[in-house]
């Protein structure tokens, strides 16, 4: 019993014990658990802090940021010392001239809102009579609404249309006049044809009537001889009328402020709204790539471009008539169309075209998470073969098409930070792993875009020397592409080139003989060198898992896939980038020129060197000219992602305008020296440059809104235009006076005086952002009563009076000088039996043995195109040897000698060599022509 | 042993301390609840406001417009805690129901009058004078919209709306009362002891501007807790005092004084214009206007018809509005005939952390400073003191917002000031003064603001022909530019001028903003 008790009592004891065990056991769970749990919750919010904390100060991207203590006392680094003795030196500097020769019709009445499509400019001789004429290029659709003297906005928009510049001859400062045919014509039997080309979606019959009705909204201008009668054709490219930032998937994505001092970093998207949605009740974003509309034409697509042929000028009055034969020819098109290649693609001697187009405005996708771009098209020419002016289009069919499909044109990978499935999104963030996918196409009101690129510029080149034309596509938030041309049958794209496997923003293309070896390179311009600015934010890592198309491309920065620098290509092997030195400009050189400005944590991953084109700004339109003509090819470009500073971007997206005069030694590489300010061509509204030699500094009154110093500002002022926390906004400066660039777009190099020396043209984008020094702040009539119409988004600065974009002319003085120096004309005619190319559109042309220029319709720059004989600069030599490499298969090359000609031009044709000589008469050195 | 009841004594004891710190951090003094007094500008003769600042089409439109009183109160750290609150009223244009904006972590120090160095013990009439021309300059803070964590000081409200206005067609505007502003301001009035105002902004122009009377002991307090100073002194201090001389102890400011030398200076006519943004509209809306020897008034068109001729003025009167019909008439005459200038070296006593660092200030050598003594001729001098020299560039003004000791702007972003009172340079002072007698009595400091004078700007040429720095001074509120002088540097400062250029980047308390917008 004993036993039992004793064994029950050790059964209730182990009974007890265990439950005393479990019971413990509970306990401890019970403490265990909870504590576990709050051991987890800790370390993943210490985990997150610390996540927080890096995302803020950018350390997952490997930035050096200093602590530092006593603000302002930040140590300036050194650049790396340019080599002076590489440097030839350049002629002492004549400034160019700013004239001002156009009508209103000339000025932009469109908004960066409205895309990047209205400001398109053609220099050629339309009328045959040797003196350049200007086509300018607008919307006539535009939606935005001028303002009075008091900034109080208009009860309706501004007509605008297309206008062409007759060339008037130049007055007695040996300035050219221009006057717009609509102010000319006074013929009524031709009036119709003659105002054609204002591209009216209803032409008018005569001046007199009024300017009100749509015209299309014309983005750029090529003209060529397209049926070989000696007389210039013009060929428009429209544009859909769509509008930037316009619809929620599409919403302008900003910087962050990161690394806010004593505040919470934001890690939402931060959109940036058209303005358009806020000035117009019912904005619908839409594609309308696939919508007709009604014209004189009869029914077409909206975005059909315009082809008028020129029928001469039979009533003899300075201005041709036009038939339009867009629907003849097969050559309208549907989509925005950028920019124009005219070339003979297949050798078969007459002129093909190539369209490179871009998506409807409303499906812009840098704020996207998804891809948009539209079809290129290239018009393959009948009249050799048929002798009719028609057009087969064979973009796809010849891989030229820039859509990705599974075969010759792949899709690139895009890449994104990796996410680890099922963790919170910061746990991915330590281990900054990329993943390549591929974006879906934007879909937008039921719409899909076209599985397309988006195609800002193209130009020809023969890159191989196989006669055949390549071409070079700039592709914005995509790839630089080129595609050799396979005996006019067919284009491989080359992934050889030196940027083919990083991604860009790039939007213009010019062709020169830069390092004068005898073969043609190219400059092809990207956002450039602010993109390394480190007062530009890093994307928010968060952000990155499913990025927005331009911030994900912008932050493969740190892994090698993307480059916003610009490039020369090695025209002796396009497989090299060409490598070149800049002498930044002493007044106003780039922000990122200056080495404390620069992201140097990149180093690792993209080659920058400060000291070269890598530091200059966004590129639009650029243009090769020989400022002094002293036969080395200098660089120009204007360019503005959101100019007028103050802006959204400040940084990244404004730029002055660079020319960069070549200072090549014979013996040494590329070389450049910034002489914008000095030859007095910064694209910056009301500068003065008479402290320039004494003082060092340009200035002018500072704008009177959106500017926050005094009423004057000079090239030595500075600020910091970034938003980044205390450490970047202790280290950067910014040059205030870049801020007040205008919204360049076209920028093109032309004779336009005749004088041997090329002149400079630009075109200015609009806007309510008004910099000038009278600017007021916007205002609007509520009732009876005029207020201040703030900013649609505080993101944006204030609006001001709508100031249109100026068209801008500089006359090139070198000319004037008593040692200028010597220059010739080639003009070429083919006149062999077969060829329907009369101007030799694609012929090499080298001048005494050095001198390389290749005749283009399509010059390469954004919206940016020059027609007219080739123009060398032949420093103090003459002309006496001339040989021509003509567009045909094997045409023998025309070698012409002569005794040493400059100052004139000489005619050049296929049948005969050495055609005519014209010697620039003394008289027309300064002449006055009255029509 | 049970360990249960120790643990949760432990556990209970924890949770009353934390509650009991918790309860400490948040504690608030309340300042009062006080009336807001909205719009009281005068009108023009057309039914607008007549003041400087632009205004929005959302003016007098804001739901704050409804705010009968501001919450005010001080918390632990004696930050300002601003609340508004307004049971909106169902409008054409937005819903009736609850508004709300408050104001928080604006540290109350940033708004009052400060002396900026150890006064005289007992506080002297130097010290009175600094006092009141603190306090009659104007002062205020803006913040942004924040969020909960922020401890940088901020704004929020229960209103989301970012876009100012609604559509009833193309281009055809409705304020939108519920718009969220930029930033939000807390001023100290320049006329007046305990006038304070609210102002609010969207990106272009005032949304709302309102006054209110911040009770004048809990002010004097205020300002003398600031300041380490008796409230009656305090009160006594920032009484307007005018035509009457404050002996100036610049040795209170600066030590060791190493004269360099006398340098000409000489006075350039120019175009006229202005210094700060602020003062754009002043200029251009007749603020300023000069009577011609005829009578006739009329804006000026260069700097020379400031000096020579009489000088009207819009009048700034209470509650701190602009007066159209009247005017304030000054002379600046005294300004015209600048002899020379004596340059020294100085060592600051000054600090705008004066209170918390005991002897010598951490900033005095983190820059080189210099003193200005400038002969006005006539018997006046302008004293310019604490200049730190590496921010005296070619890239930027160096401004002296207000004459006496370390001015604050007139209005400032809050981060920007947060910068400056951490880790700004040693505040530098400026004085109107009239010249010792012959007989080396020291200087007498006049009341700057009596004269119309109010701000000075500094900037360096070093690399002209002749190295010089460049002087403006300019009027009372902040109205025109007065005055431009070239000052030679003197031959031992052009070099480090030249390298200081070189080696400029703008700092934080300069540049430093964040709207935090999104």
């Amino acid at each position: 019993m004993s036993t039992e008790r004793n064994a029950s009592a050790a059964d209730e004891k182990s009974a007890e014990t265990v439950s005393r065990r479990r019971s413990k056991r509970r306990r401890k769970l019970f403490i265990a658990v909870p504590l576990l749990i709050g051991f987890l919750c800790m370390a993943h919010i210490k985990f997150t802090e610390q996540i927080e904390a890096m995302s803020n100060r950018g350390i997952q991207f490997g930035s050096e940021i200093d602590e530092r203590n006593t603000p302002n006392l930040v140590d300036k680094k050194a650049g790396e010392a340019l080599n002076e003795e590489e440097f030839a030196e350049t002629l002492p500097v004549a400034p160019f001239e700013e004239i001002d020769c156009f009508d209103e019709t000339a000025k932009d009445w469109t908004t960066i809102f409205d895309g990047f499509q209205d400001n398109g400019a053609l220099i050629f001789d339309a009328n045959g009579d040797g003196l350049m004429d200007v086509y300018l290029c607008a919307n006539g659709a535009s939606w935005t609404r001028p303002t009075d003297a008091d900034a109080v906005l208009a009860q309706k928009p501004t007509r605008s249309c297309n206008s062409l510049y007759i060339n008037m001859g130049n007055d007695a400062n040996g300035h050219p006049r221009f006057a717009s045919i609509a102010s000319i014509t006074d013929n009524p039997e031709h009036a119709e044809a003659e105002l054609l080309i204002e591209n009216f979606l209803y032409p008018r019959k005569s001046a007199t009537e009024p300017f009100d009705s749509p015209g299309r909204i014309s983005a750029s201008a090529v003209a060529a001889d397209l049926n070989s009668d000696g007389r210039l054709d013009l060929i428009v490219g429209n544009a859909l009328p769509g509008m930037l930032w316009s619809h929620e998937k599409t919403q302008r994505v900003l910087n962050q402020f990161v690394r806010p001092v004593g505040r919470e970093a934001v890690h939402t998207k931060l959109p940036l709204r058209a303005q358009g949605l806020y000035f117009l009740k019912d904005y619908q974003p839409g594609d309308q790539i696939n919508d007709e509309h009604d014209t004189a034409r009869g029914t077409e697509p909206i975005g059909s471009n315009s082809v008028f042929l020129n029928l001469g000028d039979a009533d003899n009055d300075g201005i041709p008539e036009w038939q339009d034969i867009t629907h003849d020819t097969g050559l309208g098109g549907k989509r925005s169309t950028m920019a124009i290649v005219v070339s003979d693609i297949d050798l078969d001697g007459d002129l093909d075209i190539f369209e490179s187009n871009v998506m409807d405005m409303d499906f812009f996708p840098g704020g996207s998470t998804e891809l948009a771009g539209a079809a290129n098209q290239l018009y393959i020419n009948q009249l050799a073969d048929s002798g009719k002016l028609v057009f087969e289009e064979r973009a796809s069919a010849m891989n030229i098409d820039g859509v990705y499909d599974d075969d010759e044109n792949p899709m690139p990978d895009y890449h994104r930070l990796y996410r680890i499935p099922f963790l919170p999104k910061q746990y991915s963030v330590p281990l900054f792993r990329w993943e390549a996918y591929k974006p879906d196409w934007l879909e937008i009101n039921g719409e899909t875009s076209e599985r397309a690129e988006i195609s800002w510029a193209s130009i020809a080149q023969d890159v191989n020397g196989d006669l055949y034309p390549d071409l070079w596509v700039a592709n914005d938030m995509g790839y630089l592409r080129l595609y050799i041309n396979e005996e006019g049958k067919h284009f491989r794209r080359a992934d050889d080139h030196p940027r083919a496997d990083q991604s860009g923003y790039w939007m213009t293309l010019t062709a020169a003989d830069f390092d004068g070896d005898l073969n043609e390179d190219l400059f092809a311009g990207n956002a450039g060198g602010s993109a390394m600015n480190i007062a530009i934010a890093n994307p928010d890592p968060y952000m990155l898992f499913n990025p927005v198309i331009s911030t994900g491309l912008f932050a493969q920065h740190w892994v090698g896939h993307h480059s916003s620098l610009h490039m020369f290509v090695d025209g002796k092997d396009y497989r090299k980038p060409l490598a070149n030195k800049i002498r930044h400009s002493a007044s106003l050189p780039p922000d990122a020129s200056l080495p404390n400005n620069i992201r140097d944590f990149l180093a690792d991953q993209v080659e920058f060197d400060r000291n070269s084109l890598d530091a200059c700004e966004f590129a639009w339109g650029s243009t090769a000219i020989d400022v002094q003509n002293d036969s080395r090819p200098d660089l120009y470009w204007v360019g503005c992602l959101y100019g007028r500073g103050g802006s959204v971007f400040p940084i990244m997206g404004t730029g002055p305008g660079r020319l960069l005069i070549n200072a090549k030694r014979d013996d040494s590489p590329l070389r450049f020296i910034d002489l914008t300010a000095e030859h007095h061509v910064l694209n910056i509204a009301e500068i003065k440059y008479d402290k320039l030699e004494s003082e060092g500094v340009v200035y002018r009154k500072s704008p009177l809104q959106n500017w926050p110093k005094r009423s004057l500002v000079t090239s030595d002022d500075v600020s910091v235009w970034g938003m980044q926390g205390e450490d970047i906004a202790s280290r950067v400066t910014n040059r205030d006076l870049i801020q007040a660039s205008e919204n360049g777009r076209a920028a093109i190099a032309a004779d336009l005086n005749g004088d041997g020396f090329d002149d400079l043209l630009v075109r200015n984008a609009g806007g309510y952002d008004s910099r000038t020094s009278e600017s007021k702040n916007l205002k609007a009539r509520i009732g009876n009563e005029v207020h201040v119409t703030p900013s649609h988004d505080a993101n944006f600065p204030s609006p001001t009076n709508f100031e249109p974009g100026s068209t801008r002319t500089f006359i090139n003085t070198y000319g004037q000088r008593a040692d200028a120096k010597n220059w010739i004309k080639v003009h070429l005619i083919d006149d062999s039996e077969k060829s329907k190319n009369r101007d030799a559109v694609g012929a090499r042309v080298v001048v005494n043995k050095h001198l390389l220029q290749v005749r283009r319709a399509g010059s390469g720059g954004f919206a940016s195109n020059a027609y007219g004989p080739l123009l060398f600069g032949l420093g103090d030599a003459s002309a006496t040897t001339i040989e021509v490499t003509w567009p045909a298969l094997g045409a023998p090359t025309t070698k012409v000698e002569l005794p040493g000609h400059h100052n004139g031009t000489v005619t050049i044709s296929r049948s005969k060599g050495l055609e005519s000589w014209s010697p620039l008469q003394p008289e027309a050195e300064v002449k006055v022509t009255d029509r | 042993m049970n360990r249960g009841p120790i643990i949760t004594t432990v556990v209970v004891v924890a949770i009353v301390c934390a509650a009991t710190v918790f309860a400490v951090s948040k504690r608030e003094t309340s300042i009062g609840i006080i009336p807001m007094k909205p719009s009281q500008e005068n009108r023009t003769a057309d039914d607008r406001l007549y003041t400087p600042s632009t205004q929005s089409l959302l003016r007098q439109h804001s739901w704050l417009e409804q705010v009968e009183n501001i919450d005010l109160r001080l918390n632990a750290k004696d930050e300002i805690e601003a609340r508004f609150t307004v049971d909106a009223k169902d409008t054409d244009f937005a819903d009736a129901g609850l508004r709300k904006l408050a104001v928080h972590h604006l540290p109350s120090e940033y708004l009052v009058p400060r002396l900026h160095y150890t006064p005289a013990s007992p506080p002297d009439q130097f010290d009175a004078l600094n006092l009141m021309l603190g306090e009659y300059s104007r002062n205020g803070v803006s913040v942004p919209r924040g969020s909960e964590g922020d401890t940088m000081a901020h704004y929020t409200t229960n209103q989301t709306d970012s876009v100012p206005w609604k559509l009833r067609g193309d281009y055809d505007f409705i304020p939108n009362p519920d718009y969220c502003p930029l930033r939000f301001s807390v001023i100290n009035n320049c006329l007046r002891p305990g006038l304070w105002e609210i102002s609010a902004v969207d990106r272009t122009g005032e949304i709302y501007h309102s006054w209110f009377d911040m009770p004048t002991n809990r002010y004097y307090q205020l300002v003398g807790d600031v300041n380490g100073l008796n409230p009656d002194f305090v009160k006594s201090a920032l009484e307007w005092k005018d035509g009457v001389t404050f002996p100036l102890a610049l040795d209170r400011l600066r030590k060791d004084s190493t004269v360099i030398g006398d340098v000409p200076v000489t006075r350039i006519n120019a175009a006229i214009s202005f210094s700060t943004q602020g003062s754009r509209q002043k200029l251009h809306n007749n603020y300023v206007q000069v009577e011609t020897e005829t009578g006739e008034r009329r804006a000026p068109a260069e700097l020379d018809d400031i000096l020579r001729l009489p000088v009207h003025m819009a009048s700034f009167e209470e509650p701190g509005i602009y007066y159209d019909d009247r005017r304030r008439q000054f002379d600046f005459e005294f300004l015209s005939n600048p002899l020379t200038a004596k340059v020294s070296r100085v060592d600051p006593t000054t600090s705008y952390r004066w209170r918390k660092e005991k002897g010598r200030p951490s900033m005095a050598d983190a820059y080189d400073y210099i003193e200005l003594d400038i002969d006005l001729g006539g018997g006046k001098r302008l004293v310019l003191g604490n200049l730190p020299l590496e921010l005296l560039v070619k890239q930027e003004d160096f401004a002296i917002h207000g004459f006496g000791v370390g001015i604050l702007e007139a209005s400032e972003p809050a981060e920007r000031r947060r910068f400056l009172i951490d880790k700004g340079p040693c505040p530098s002072f400026a004085y109107l003064a009239e010249s010792a007698k012959k007989d080396g009595s020291p200087l007498a400091a006049l009341n700057s603001h009596s004269f119309g004078i109010e701000q000075v700007f500094l900037r360096s040429y070093p690399n002209a022909e002749t190295p010089h720095w460049e002087l403006i001074i300019t009027s009372f509120e902040r109205i025109v530019d007065l005055v431009k002088y070239h000052i030679e540097i003197p031959e031992s400062l052009r070099a480090d001028q030249v390298k200081h250029s070189e080696n400029y980047t703008p700092p934080v308390f300069f540049t430093y903003q964040d709207n935090n917008v999104n």
